[in-house]
């Protein structure tokens, strides 16, 4: 098994004003092996936004190095950068940020354009499938529910095959069905032999990961593995997949 | 991405919001209507003057009084330095088919009740043949009637139809009114119309023999100018140095003197006329390009509440692996649709427009293909102009902002 994510001594500092300086990150190790899933948790201020934009290769660190499946990131152009992100790397975000007016599809397709994939229709039509949107290809994202919005997002992650899934909070804005429904769904991904990494304030939805890093004040405070990650197939209210997903009205 | 791709993404958010994109592109249509309506009715001038110049007669050098300038000081006086005599001396230069002395003055013609004022212009037989025209009804007078100070007259179409509405002109009656004297005319022809309007219109004018003119209607013998016919387009240069030697001969100008008289060829008047027309085509057209230039910052100003608005959108593309480059061809592509779209619109209108004021306006107006080229790609110009710093802008937000951008 390969490396995804090896960071050493990462230290982010912002600053604020001309003499203020404020260190978000201040030294963090951190290797995340191909097929993990790690959640990374936090209270706000604790640097978990900060580290995961470094590892989404979003901004690079003050100082330290950063290797993203064996590349060294942190002394990247940004052309450098964001052909690693179209290549690399699937995001998915608290607030889906899909594209208005534009239908699942074409949201699903726009990361592959961006890679000049030829047969990009296709995959982004499998990718929805796989979450279980494909009666829903055409529509736009304002005639989806919240939790069918972030299944798109999650295919559009998902649709160039990348080597690293980041999700930011990805259940911050649904109900407790819906955030079963995308945690069952990451947990697929990862069962299918994808590395996620979930960066979260919710202590149950951590638990679905495999391995949970604590953050407090820009430093790793804890690093432990999960015995008996909380299954999602097996929700106390939701069904799942394969099932025709239900629709929530926001 | 393909340009296509980005193209179809253009059309996309410019579609979404219809009524904003037309606003921003109004700026660009009537620029570029305006632009074209003011080069089409130049050259559409251009063109008339052209071919009224032309219908003068062909091999045509006229020969007109200056004054005489010694330093800075005009010494003589502009009329009076060409004579009848001088006329027939330039008869015999080689090379001049025809002289024809002309005098000519604003005078009242009045028949009955009714009464114009044009041009009454005392010459001799040939002038016909040197205006290109010819007489529709009646004849010209000839050599005996201007030999016998004759008071005949032949009428222009438009001082015809003007005096007697009837068409009864011939063998009527005109009293020419000058300032000098009046006198009673018998009309003897009506030459045919030669089309036209404004300044220099041969339609309206009245002729009368030059010995007629000069003893009995202005006093006065003193020329308005001669008309030389030249028997060959190839010999106009060498004519005009051999009359411009005669002439100052017979006027005793020394050498280093400048002539007190001009000879000017169709092709210098026409050369002028056109570098005038264009000069003032330039300026009208220079003035509809400012409007131009508004509707691109119209275009920039917009493109840049679309840059603010689609903060989120721009993060996004940059966080799934647009490069900077990416999304500035996107912003720019909009503002090139916007403006292209605009300058489409406006040859559009441009050509309408024209249309309708060569209708309404009388004026003579031609679109041609350099004009619409020139409208498009302006508009293309001040698409990529204005469009390139918001694009630039677009591109240089940092993603993790961008997307926290509310």
């Amino acid at each position: 098994m390969s490396t995804v994510i090896e960071t050493r001594q990462l230290v982010k500092k912002y600053k604020l004003g001309a003499a203020t300086e404020v260190s978000a990150l201040r030294g963090i190790d951190l290797q995340v092996e191909e097929g993990e899933f790690v959640a990374i948790m936090g209270p706000s201020g604790s640097g978990k936004s900060t580290l995961m934009n470094i590892i989404g290769c979003l901004d690079v660190p003050t100082s330290g190095t950063y290797r993203l499946s064996g590349s060294e990131v942190s002394r990247m152009s940004s052309n450098q950068l964001a052909d690693l992100r179209a290549g690399k790397i699937g995001f998915i975000f608290q607030s889906f940020n899909l594209l208005p007016r534009t239908t699942a599809l074409e949201n699903v397709e726009l990361p592959l354009n961006y890679q000049g994939v030829a047969n990009a229709r296709k995959r982004a039509e499998e990718a929805l499938e796989w979450v279980g949107l494909s009666d829903r290809l055409h529509h736009r994202p304002n005639e989806l529910s919240i939790g069918q919005q972030q299944r798109v997002a999650i295919a559009r992650a998902l649709v160039t095959h990348p080597s690293l899934i980041l999700a930011d909070e990805p259940t911050g804005n649904l109900d407790t069905r819906a955030s079963e429904e995308i945690m069952n769904l990451l947990q697929s991904v990862h069962r299918q032999g994808g590395t996620l990494v979930l960066i979260t304030h919710e202590t149950e939805i951590g638990q679905h990961a495999q391995r949970v890093v604590r953050l407090r004040d820009g430093l790793l405070v804890s690093d432990e593995t999960v015995t008996h990650p909380l299954d999602a197939r097996k929700p106390v209210t939701a069904p799942t997949l394969p099932e025709q997903p239900h629709v929530t009205v926001a | 991405m393909s340009l296509w791709r980005s193209v179809q993404m253009a059309w996309r958010a410019l579609s979404h919001n219809k009524g904003r994109a037309f606003l921003t592109m109004l700026g660009v249509i009537i620029g570029v209507g305006a632009v074209i309506m003011m080069l089409s009715i130049g050259a559409g001038t251009q063109l008339s003057v052209t071919s009224r110049i032309e219908g003068l007669g062909t091999n045509l050098l006229m020969v007109s009084p200056s004054r005489i300038r010694e330093g800075n000081i005009a010494t003589g006086n502009a009329s009076g330095n060409l004579t009848v005599a001088d006329a027939d001396a330039l008869r015999e230069v080689a090379g001049v088919a025809m002289s024809v002395p002309v005098t000519s003055r604003g005078c009242q013609l009045i028949a009955g009740s009714l009464n114009t004022n044009s041009q009454v212009v005392g010459t001799t037989v040939d002038y016909l043949a040197t205006l290109n025209a010819s007489v529709e009804q009646g004849i010209f007078f000839n050599q005996n009637e201007i030999d016998r100070w004759d008071k005949v007259i032949v009428l222009g179409p438009t001082v015809a139809e003007t005096l007697f509405p009837d068409g009864s002109a011939l063998g009527k009656t005109v009293q020419v009114v000058s300032n000098q004297t009046k006198g009673f005319f018998r009309v003897i022809g009506v030459l045919a119309s030669k089309g036209g309007s404004g300044f220099n219109n041969q339609d309206d004018q009245a002729i009368i023999p030059i010995t007629t003119a000069q003893k009995l209607v202005f006093g006065s013998k003193t020329l308005s100018g001669i008309d030389l016919q030249v028997a060959s387009s190839d010999q106009m240069d060498q004519v005009t140095t051999l009359a411009t030697d005669t002439l100052r001969r017979r006027h005793n100008i020394a050498t280093g003197k400048t002539s007190d008289f001009t000879i000017l060829n169709q092709e210098e008047m026409l050369g002028t006329l056109s570098s005038v027309i264009g000069t003032f085509t330039v300026l009208l057209a220079g003035i509809a390009g400012i409007s131009l230039l508004v509707g691109g910052i119209g275009i920039m100003n917009i493109m840049l509440v679309s840059v603010s608005e689609r903060t989120r959108e721009i993060g996004l593309r940059k966080a799934i692996g647009a490069r900077s480059s990416t999304i500035t061809t996107q912003f720019l592509v909009e503002a090139i649709m916007l403006s292209v779209v605009g300058g489409a619109l406006g040859i559009v209108l441009g050509y309408v427009g024209s249309t309708l004021i060569g209708w309404l306006g009388g004026l003579t107006t031609l679109v041609d293909t350099n004009s619409v080229l020139l409208g498009f790609i302006f508009s293309l110009a001040v698409g990529v102009f204005f469009g390139y710093y918001p694009a630039r802008r677009a591109a240089s937000l940092n993603p993790i902002d961008a997307l926290r951008y509310e």
